[in-house]
């Protein structure tokens, strides 16, 4: 949490000129603003005072702050966005990055749901954090700071009155900002906890409706959010009053400006200092300016919670780090492939060892490093894992992936792989789509698989249990296939099942303590 | 009267009354300013004075009193619409969206929600738009078109943005759709990338424009409502009769120009707030999902004395898969001797339990022992899944689902008989959720001996062996052919701890 934090202050520190930007718009609006609301208690005063008709020049300044007001809004508004798109955009293409760099073993170690919300959720609210809330946070101190030195310049004890009788703003601003944030945990805490209990209820219906068990939970749930509804109430309760202050505090200065001011018109008290009307009633008019700020501040407090949450969730660990075994058997396979002799003769490699000694680590661990660095052996490298991934498009597509092929090549291929049948009884040949069901057995998406790296021309080729989900008679079937396909390249084969020995011409362990025994 | 205070219109009333009152307020502080700088002798300014403050203290009591109630009021509906939800989907297997659930707790929340979001909001404006318009009726008729025609128009631009919101929300959803499919097909394909020319990336950006054209129409709005009311405020101050000049009356319509910048503001910031809860309904009223039908549904055949001498043999004929094109000749199970099945992943090992279990009556007619009874889903027939799933509570509650009198005794016995002996002194505590976590093996014997509390008819596992040692294997191994000496049972596994007969045996990669 602490280090999501930071990241949050690096990434203001680093949009900081994006950020003032934003900062000069909003201050432009508020600026307009005032110098309309100037122009009103001018039109004012000449209305009921003078009696006469408000001057010309009076109303050319009332026009052109709301005309200012108008488009200083627009500008920001559309500057904004287009501001907030630029850094998502950044982040996007940062993460994308680490993406490509990153092992399958990181992907996957988050949830697909997971890695959905992160651009659907977190890099906007990250977004609407920097953009909206830090901003916003500047200007609840800056607008107000500014509001009390006009009051002050026009009436110094209205002004010195504000900033001593309010709570001062620092102390305020704490106030509103522990006030917000005690009242979002409570808040969601309690949503959280309700929201867990009920997804997981709707979740587990099959289990339910097999034990005749859904009343039963239903009654549960009931009862668990009456309970959490009257001990969360206990809390807000007083929750709510700090964060009523504000509104507290801004419609008494209303109220207890007009009555004062009004009084010292009609000549019932005196302070000593004579207020003219205009200077009352600009006073009145520019006085929620000094809440409004903070009161935004207040409704965008959950962006920071929620920017919290979101940094944490894009801190995920892609970064890429060689183990000491695979740096290892690079050396080893190094010293095998240099020592070829003419003509070159294929290693075949098998990787034993009790199951979770780590093989699948390493061969993970080797085929990171053969893809990142090429120039030390120079070997183009391909994996087969256990899982066959079949992609919705085209038989075509699924088996070049985004590469061209002539279509005569690529029968020739599935041809190789056993799949000439298969591809006949195919109602659109090549180009029939998978879809998300795709007419696939285990051993046929094998041979698609496998048909996928004989098109590209590799050296060395990764076997991690290709067969491990299949029965004995397709494991024999598909491992002989394959041992025919890759006859002229390297391989290096983790497998459960058993594979003839001849095939193999070095055998490497993996130790109970993780060891490599070459 | 607690009961009254938690009716909605109460929470609602006061939601209204604050904004109300911060409006009022405002318009009576200025003119009364303006009353005290034009006043002649004898001018009341006592009664006005008091006023302002009743208005103030009226304000801020009920800005308490609406985040006290509509709070409550949140939960109060959070909980109904939840309870709703979930009666409406008894027996309904949700299917779609791996995260449907997370997604639909978002959206009962939202909908919950609507009440303070944005309905409080939009009938405060309303309120206010129409209370203006007396307000200025009364007190300077001049001004009254100029006012009406303003609340026109801000209402047509309103109505006019929500409707062309309708077009933007479909294609969020389907945005946020092609996204997420997006992200699954990309990710999912990791171990791919290499193979690839150009690794694939995401695209996010078209969901994010869009995204940000919910956005502009806030904005846009917002710019309509500062330009009329501009318009309003310079054409007020314009056009005042000469008899007015000097009547302090003269700043009302100004004023409520002028406030209508701040409080109909909340018009167009909610509207996001209606686009969700629109969402969130439309997503609640298109839930898919498998409805099970349960068998008491379907002539009741406890009644037609099938079962009195219990269940010798089950037959199944015309099996086919759903969404695969593969059939299936006649399967048939005993008591007494289980039946095995085995196939490569993707076969449709699992999919055929679940048509066992009646799961998809259509794909399958079922005979028992001689007679065919009309065949839906048998909640006495328990399918321990592949993955089983475990409800978040208590380890005890987990195991009395299916029948509350059992003692602790029997679920440690259980327990035992599994190989979980370390859960049998810790029954109460909770497990899954984001309480304590048991590993994939642990979880399938948990699910196991849950299953086995509930002495079923008809015994149906999905891959018992993956995921455990050999010891651990050969002991469930055990325990299955216990149970069906004495029940029918049918196990899928790709794993044998033990050599099994080839005729009790029935291998999917077989059939075509």
């Amino acid at each position: 949490m602490k280090l999501s934090q930071d990241w949050l202050v690096k990434q203001s520190v680093e949009q900081r000129p994006a950020l003032l930007i934003v900062l000069l718009l909003q201050c432009a609006y508020i600026a307009c603003k005032i110098g309309a609301l100037w122009a009103l208690a001018q039109s004012f005063a000449a209305l009921l005072i003078q009696r006469q008709p408000v001057s010309v020049e009076t109303l050319k300044i009332l026009l052109v702050s709301s005309i200012g007001m108008c488009i200083a809004y627009a500008v920001l508004a559309q500057v904004r966005t287009q501001l907030k798109m630029t850094y998502q955009q950044s982040i996007h293409q940062q993460l994308s990055q680490d993406l490509a760099q990153a092992s399958q073993h990181q992907i996957r170690s988050q949830s697909m749901y997971a890695w959905q919300q992160i651009w659907l959720q977190h890099i906007p609210t990250v977004a609407n954090y920097l953009f909206d809330f830090v901003v916003q946070k500047w200007l609840s101190a800056l607008i107000p700071l500014l509001v009390i030195g006009i009051i002050t310049a026009i009436n110094w004890l209205i002004g010195i009155a504000l900033l001593v009788t309010l709570p001062l703003l620092p102390v305020f601003m704490i106030l509103v900002g522990k006030g917000t944030a005690h009242r979002h945990q409570a808040h969601f805490q309690a949503l959280a906890d309700l929201g867990t209990l009920f997804a997981d209820r709707l979740r587990n219906s099959k289990l339910l409706a097999q034990f005749k068990h859904h009343d039963a939970q239903a009654k549960i749930l009931d009862q668990a959010s009456t309970a959490y509804n009257i001990k969360t109430m206990h809390v807000l309760t007083l929750a709510f009053v700090s964060s009523s202050l504000l509104d507290f505090f801004s419609t008494l200065s209303i109220a207890i400006i007009a009555v004062y001011i009004g009084f010292s018109l009609l000549g019932e008290i005196d302070f000593g200092i004579s207020i003219q009307f205009v200077d009352g009633m600009f006073i009145l008019l520019v006085v929620p300016l000094l809440f409004a700020e903070l009161k935004r501040l207040g409704q965008l407090y959950h962006q920071k919670e929620a920017a919290i949450a979101a940094s944490a969730a894009l801190e995920v660990d892609l970064t890429y780090a060689p183990t000491e075994v695979a740096n290892q058997a690079i050396a080893r396979l190094d010293e095998l492939v240099s020592s070829t002799s003419t003509p070159p003769k294929p290693h075949w490699i098998a990787l034993t060892g009790p199951s979770g000694a780590g093989k699948t680590r390493l061969l993970q661990g080797i085929f990171e490093l053969l893809l990142r660095d090429p120039s030390s052996l120079q070997l183009k490298v391909a994996m087969l894992t256990q899982e066959s991934v079949i992609l919705p498009g085209s038989i075509r597509e699924n088996v070049c992936l985004d590469r061209e092929y002539p279509t005569a090549e690529i029968i020739h291929v599935l041809t190789q792989v056993g799949l000439a049948e298969w591809l006949l009884q195919q109602p659109q040949g090549l180009a029939t789509e998978m879809g998300d069901y795709p007419p696939l057995s285990g051993g046929e998406a094998r041979r698609i698989a496998l048909a996928r790296i004989m098109l590209l021309d590799v050296d060395i080729v990764l076997l991690d249990e290709p067969t491990a989900f299949l029965t004995a008679q397709l494991h024999n079937e598909i491992s002989g296939l394959m041992h025919t396909v890759f006859a002229h390249k390297h391989v290096i084969w983790v497998s459960h099942k058993g594979l003839p020995p001849t095939w193999f011409t070095e055998q490497w362990r993996v130790s109970e303590s993780g060891e490599l025994i070459l | 009267m607690t009961k009254r205070l938690t009716k909605p219109w109460f929470s609602f009333g006061i939601g209204v009354i604050h904004q109300i009152a911060g409006l009022l307020l405002v318009i009576f502080a200025t003119w009364f300013l303006a009353a005290c700088a034009t006043a002649t002798v004898g001018f009341n300014y006592m009664l006005p004075a008091v006023a302002i403050r009743a208005l103030a203290l009226t304000r801020i009591a009920s800005g308490y009193g609406h985040l006290w109630w509509g709070h409550q009021r949140l939960f109060v509906r959070l909980r109904q619409t939840r309870a709703a939800l979930f009666a409406r989907l008894k027996n309904t297997i949700l299917t779609g969206n791996a995260e449907l659930e997370t997604q639909l707790e978002q959206d009962t929340l939202s909908i919950a929600g609507a009440w303070v979001n944005w309905l409080v909001q939009h009938a405060s404006v309303v309120i206010g738009l129409i209370l203006c318009q007396i307000i200025i009726i009364v007190l300077t008729p001049h001004d009254a078109l100029i006012w009406g025609g303003f609340a026109v128009t801000l209402a047509l631009v309103w109505a006019m943005l929500l409707w062309q919101s309708y077009s933007v929300v479909r294609a969020l959803v389907s945005a946020q759709t092609a996204l997420r499919d997006n992200i699954n097909h990309t990710l999912n394909s990791t171990s791919l990338w290499h193979l690839y020319a150009q690794t694939p990336t995401i695209n996010p950006v078209q969901y994010w424009q869009v995204y940000f054209q919910v956005q502009g129409q806030v904005q846009r709005g917002i710019v309509f409502l500062l330009v009329l009311t501009s318009a309003g405020l310079v054409y007020t101050l314009t056009h005042i009769p000469d008899n007015m000049l000097g009547n302090a009356l003269l700043v009302v319509p100004s004023i409520v120009f002028l406030a209508a910048q701040d409080w109909a503001l909340v018009w167009f910031q909610a509207q996001p707030e209606l686009l969700t809860f629109q969402q969130s309904q439309q997503r609640l009223t298109h839930i898919s999902g498998v409805q099970l039908k349960p068998d008491s549904d379907n002539g009741k055949f406890e009644d037609t004395g099938i079962l009195a001498d219990g269940i010798q043999t089950i037959r199944w004929s015309k099996v086919s898969l759903p969404y695969r094109q593969k059939t299936y000749p006649g399967i048939q199970i005993r008591k007494g001797v289980p039946l095995w099945i085995t196939g490569s992943s993707g076969s449709g090992k699992s999919s055929l339990l679940e048509i066992m279990q009646g799961m998809y009556p259509k794909h399958a007619l079922c005979q028992l022992n001689d007679r065919y009874p009309r065949f839906g889903f048998h909640d006495n027939w328990q399918l321990v899944q592949q993955h089983p799933t475990i409800l978040f509570t208590s380890i005890e509650d987990n195991l009395r689902m299916g029948d509350v009198t059992l003692t602790n005794e029997q679920l440690q016995q259980v327990l035992c008989a599994v190989g979980l002996t370390n859960l049998t002194d810790q029954l109460s505590s909770w497990i899954g959720g984001n309480a304590r976590q048991l590993s994939g093996g642990e979880i399938k014997r948990f699910a196991l001996a849950r299953a086995l509390l509930r002495q079923p008819d008809v015994l149906l596992i999905d891959e018992p062996f993956e995921g455990l040692d050999s010891q651990n294997q050969m002991c469930i191994y055990a325990l299955i052919s216990d149970y069906a000496a004495e029940h029918c049972v049918v196990v899928a596994t790709h794993l044998f701890p033990m050599n099994v007969d080839q005729d009790i045996t029935l291998n999917l990669d077989d059939v075509s």
